[in-house]
């Protein structure tokens, strides 16, 4: 679907761009072409009629006696015979040039044309002319029932002493530039579909050409499932952008897969320890009788280490739990110095096996806002870590103290302590990819602290020093 | 046969200790590399059952250090990596076979035992003296067509004794042999097993097997 998309999103952009483009250009072109073919037109006409004037000037002073309409009206067709051709006199598709002259009240002395529209000057064109301008109109004429012709109109007055003593009107039909306006017109209207058309095409094969490696891509992408995390993309041989993500995609599914492979790793390490114990205990206690003190011990040792795989599938559990975030939360007041004693007194019987001791102390109380089986979780975590890492007859401490509007709950021991460099990947769902060649590591319980110690807004942080003792340092907000 | 067992998990060194005391063996434990590295190089072991991830030193280390240091002591590795990369690190650091864990203790034994019999001083698996005949797989104890039941640690000192025929072998050797590492070596207890061991072997017959050296030692001889 989203190929789809972006194809239509391109395209659709590409298209109304080109479109509006075209018309702008279309409309700039059709005008400026106009232009020039009415300046060639006007400046035909200014000079026929400078022509005619010139003519008629020439004949009226060779004249000498005659006034000027006398002259105009005795030579008039023949001054004009240059430019009309006789033929074409009566035959309006052959109307070629009109000239007429009128006098200084503007009315008619000649016209190389008899049509009644045309021989009356518009108001505007007097108001023009008595301003001693040239004037120029379109005007269109019937030349024969309903068909019309444009014809554009130079009135100018010929001026002496700031007189006018006459006005040639010259006039010459617009057709050819008409058509080859309408044509250039048509050309453009017609070139606009097909240009879109073209485009278009173009368009949608380029972008399938560079979409090409994406679809494949997402056909790769799609096959690759949890279960089938070694599918690779193949990487495009062009060095664009394509590649880059696909090369991109290709390593985060490397890591996801590492990772998940890792996990799996880790934990069937994890549960392979106890199961060995356990079958390799009862293989070597089936293989004689024994006393019955003898299989008691066994069983116990059996359902410690029964134990120990009950503890890493819950862990296991709890942390998807925190992942899915459809862990269950209960929050309510919960006085943190009783509730920090219980735990303490609970998780002195573990100690006792290597007899450790746990000390606790507490100023003044804390009430914070917590889920009591979450935080229980977490202090127990904590605190098993710690016994299970502190050297025999160690000694733990707990403190809880108050810090701006948190509680500060530290827990120190004596232990082998954790190496720096392994210190910021500690609270890591994947920290023994990280690190360490060890078996035992601190397993996904401190993921589990983390990710409860997040849900209450408070901090974790950890100081350890080798063969010193680790300190574990959390924060809980005062509930307000 | 003595045998070192190097492993952090302790319960795991715990039963195979058990499982291989029963069938004779005398079994030293070490709880992290170091310590394993220390024990196999002081004393003298016919196996050593090693684990792949220790601390301080892993399994690894250990057996190349043991091997550059021109010990021999064939090695059995253990360890929850299955993968075939893992087996063949371990294999090339020197060890000579490789187990993963969990694994079957009866395959665990066969094991010790192939691994016992390679062992030069081994060509054979079964040792006689004169009439006695100690059989080495079987852990049977014959002298003529008669039987003879001996405890575990009974059969180690024989064997040891046996694979030294006609040969004096002193307490001290005895005791680094056939007993643990923490073997407090001032008690009786030497004297106790020859004396044990006398009974059940050259009691009614006329030809006595085992003779002590005055000042020296025991030794077995026809």
């Amino acid at each position: 679907m989203i190929i789809k998309s972006i194809r239509i999103k391109n395209l659709i952009t590409f298209l109304f761009i080109l479109t509006i483009l075209f018309f702008v250009i279309g409309i700039l072109f059709y005008n400026n072409i106009q232009n020039k073919l009415y300046e060639d037109t006007d400046s035909f006409l200014f000079a026929t009629a400078v022509s005619v004037a010139d003519s008629i000037n020439t004949l009226w002073e060779k004249e000498g006696t005659n006034t000027i309409k006398q002259t105009i009206r005795q030579y008039f067709f023949k001054i004009i015979r240059s430019w009309i051709t006789q033929s074409a006199k009566d035959d309006p598709k052959l109307l070629n040039i009109i000239v007429q002259i009128y006098d200084p009240t503007c009315k008619i002395i000649a016209s190389s044309r008899n049509i009644p529209t045309i021989l009356n000057l518009s108001e505007t064109a007097k108001s023009q002319i008595f301003n001693l301008k040239e004037y120029y109109e379109d005007i269109n004429i019937e030349t024969s029932p309903g068909r019309f012709i444009t014809v554009r109109f130079l009135a100018k007055p010929i001026v002496k002493d700031k007189k006018i003593d006459y006005i040639v009107r010259v006039a010459i039909p617009l057709r050819t530039l008409n058509v080859a306006l309408t044509n250039l017109k048509l050309y453009l209207l017609l070139m606009l579909p097909i240009l879109i058309v073209f485009i278009g095409v173009v368009g949608i094969y380029l972008t399938n050409l560079t979409l090409e490696p994406v679809k494949k891509m997402i056909k790769t992408m799609r096959q690759i499932t949890a279960g089938n995390l070694k599918l690779r993309i193949e990487i495009p041989e062009s060095k664009d952008e394509i590649r880059d993500l696909a090369e991109t995609f290709n390593n985060m599914i490397e890591k996801l897969f590492s990772s998940q492979q890792q996990l799996i790793e880790d934990l069937s390490h994890e549960i392979k320890t106890p199961l060995s114990v356990i079958k390799g205990q009862s293989e070597v206690f089936i293989r004689r009788e024994r006393k019955i003190p003898e299989y008691k011990e066994l069983l116990l040792n059996n359902i410690e280490e029964i134990n120990r795989i009950i503890k890493i599938v819950e862990d296991l559990l709890v942390v998807s739990l925190f992942d899915s975030q459809t862990v269950e939360i209960n929050f309510k007041n919960i006085k943190l110095a009783i509730f920090l004693e219980s735990i303490v007194d609970d998780i002195n019987i573990f100690g006792e096996e290597k007899n450790i001791k746990v000390v606790y102390s507490h100023k003044n109380d804390h009430t914070i806002q917590g889920d009591e089986n979450h935080l229980k979780s977490l202090f127990l975590n904590l605190l098993e870590n710690s016994i299970k890492y502190s050297f025999p007859n160690g000694e733990i401490i707990v403190n809880l103290t108050k810090q701006d509007n948190f509680a500060k709950i530290e827990i120190s021991d004596t232990g082998a302590g954790i190496p720096e460099e392994e210190l910021p990947y500690i609270f890591d769902r994947y920290y023994r990819v990280i690190k360490s060649k060890k078996d035992k590591g601190f397993g996904i319980g401190l993921s589990i602290v983390k990710s409860i110690v997040d849900l209450h807004q408070g901090k974790i942080e950890v100081k350890s020093k080798i063969n010193h003792g680790t300190t574990f340092i959390i924060y809980l907000p005062h509930s307000s | 046969m003595k045998i070192l067992v190097v492993d952090d998990e302790i319960k795991i060194a715990e039963f195979i200790k058990l499982g291989l005391k029963e069938e004779g063996y005398v079994v030293d434990i070490a709880g992290d590399g170091e310590e394993g590295y220390f024990l196999a190089k002081k004393n003298i072991y016919d196996l050593i059952v090693l684990d792949l991830n220790l601390p301080k030193m892993d399994g690894i280390a250990v057996c190349k250090t043991l091997r550059s240091e021109k010990i021999f002591t064939p090695i059995l590795m253990l360890t929850v990596r299955n993968k075939v990369s893992d087996k063949v690190k371990g294999l090339d650091s020197g060890a000579n076979d490789y187990l993963t864990k969990p694994f079957s203790f009866e395959e665990f034994l066969a094991r010790v035992r192939v691994l016992l019999r390679k062992n030069d001083n081994f060509k054979n698996t079964v040792l006689i003296v004169d009439n006695l005949e100690l059989d080495l797989l079987s852990h049977k104890v014959k002298r003529g067509d008669v039987e003879i039941n001996l405890t575990t640690k009974e059969f180690s000192l024989l064997e040891y004794l046996m694979q030294n025929a006609g040969s004096v072998v002193t307490r001290v050797m005895i005791i680094e042999k056939v007993w643990e590492y923490d073997f407090d070596s001032f008690t009786n207890a030497l004297d106790v097993y020859i004396n044990h061991l006398r009974k059940k072997i050259d009691q009614g017959f006329e030809k006595k097997l085992i003779h002590t050296v005055r000042g020296r030692g025991y030794t077995i001889k026809g």
